[in-house]
């Protein structure tokens, strides 16, 4: 048999060399004696960490789960959409106001000056329709510009010039505003 | 022996325990791990297993009866740890010990801490296909040539029973070999 064996290992031996071909990590052994003495040192430390419950905490634990559970499952809150529409419709016409009185004041706004050429006919006539004039407020705008005309005083005009103007216009018209 | 009596006696020691292991890591780690890595094959499985050993030897040390060398001891406790861990790892996965050896083998070309050429992978294919108890004689005494004597105190087995599963793994290894090879 221990020849057998022999010549077996002999053969074995020369096919493989007598390598397993296994390897370790570069330096693997070099600190293994302080890796075991950490291993060591972490084996002395307690097993147990001390806490501990009072004796009938784990008894019944589901139930008591369960029925806090239950408890805190609150009936949910219906809100109806037309109560929240009603109640929002103050807030949205609020909101429109503001809305309105910004986009006049900010947006729309124009540095354009207003001059008697920008605005029309009908727009002059509507306001002449809807505001009652007085002579006072005549005589305030015209006061600089018309009033101190010399042309309009009477001892300026000459004679000729008035006698022209009586024998121009029509009598019937006169004697009518006279009675 | 005076030697090891007197090394023995400072592991017992409390007062000088520490230092004695340290002694006897660097003394024992490489042989150690090696004869744990061809049980467990990969690297990090081997690394556990080693460091489990040396934590069981420094726990157990007052046990130890000194009616065996310190290194049968030693490597007993190796072996076992070695064994205890496969079995674990193959019943945690739903294999059969045989079967999880070779599957562990297969898998060997893709391992990073493997440098072996073909013909080691196919050595290593052949181990794989042997009994445990094949498998560990082959080992020791084919790679660390542990004598009979030896191998007798770590694996408690009679001479005559090592020398038969030395004898049916060999030629059940170069069977295989011829068998992949020609």
């Amino acid at each position: 048999m221990d020849k057998e064996v022999k010549k077996s290992i002999n053969y074995i031996r020369s096919k493989t060399d007598k390598n397993t071909g296994f390897c370790t990590p570069q330096n693997y052994f070099n600190n293994l004696e302080d890796v075991i003495n950490v291993k060591l040192y972490e084996e002395k430390f307690p097993v147990k960490n001390g806490f501990k419950a009072p004796d009938t905490y784990f008894n019944n634990i589901e139930d008591r789960f369960l029925s806090t559970i239950l408890v805190s499952k609150k009936e949910t809150k219906v809100i109806y959409f037309k109560d929240k529409i009603l109640k929002m419709i103050p807030y949205a016409a609020a909101a429109s106001i503001v809305l309105f009185i910004s986009l006049n004041s900010f947006v729309f706004t124009t540095d354009e000056e207003l001059t008697i050429n920008s605005l029309t006919d009908t727009e002059i006539e509507y306001w002449l329709d809807s505001n009652t004039l007085n002579t006072n407020d005549i005589s305030i705008v015209l006061e600089d510009e018309l009033l101190k005309e010399n042309d309009f005083y009477f001892t300026t005009i000459k004679d000729e010039t008035i006698e022209d103007y009586i024998n121009s216009i029509d009598s019937t018209t006169l004697l009518n505003e006279i009675n | 022996m005076t030697d090891e009596i007197t090394f023995i006696a400072e592991l017992k020691n409390s007062k000088t325990k520490e230092k004695a292991f340290c002694t006897l890591i660097s003394k024992y780690k490489e042989r150690l791990y090696w004869h744990i890595r061809k049980i467990v094959i990969s690297h990090d499985d081997a690394d556990d297993v080693l460091q489990n050993t040396f934590i069981k030897i420094f726990k157990n040390i007052d046990k130890f009866n000194e009616q065996s060398k310190l290194y049968s001891w030693i490597y007993r406790i190796a072996t076992n740890e070695s064994i205890t861990f496969i079995n674990k790892r193959a019943k945690d996965r739903c294999f059969d010990i045989s079967e999880y050896h070779k599957e562990l083998v297969s898998t060997l070309h893709t391992d990073v801490y493997f440098s072996g050429d073909e013909i080691q992978l196919i050595l290593q294919k052949a181990i794989a296909t042997l009994p445990q108890k094949q498998q560990l004689v082959f080992n020791m005494k084919y790679f660390d040539e542990i004598k009979y004597s030896e191998m007798s105190e770590i694996l408690e087995t009679s001479v005559g029973a090592l020398k038969a599963s030395y004898f049916h793994a060999v030629k059940k290894i170069e069977n295989y070999i011829k068998t992949q090879t020609n």
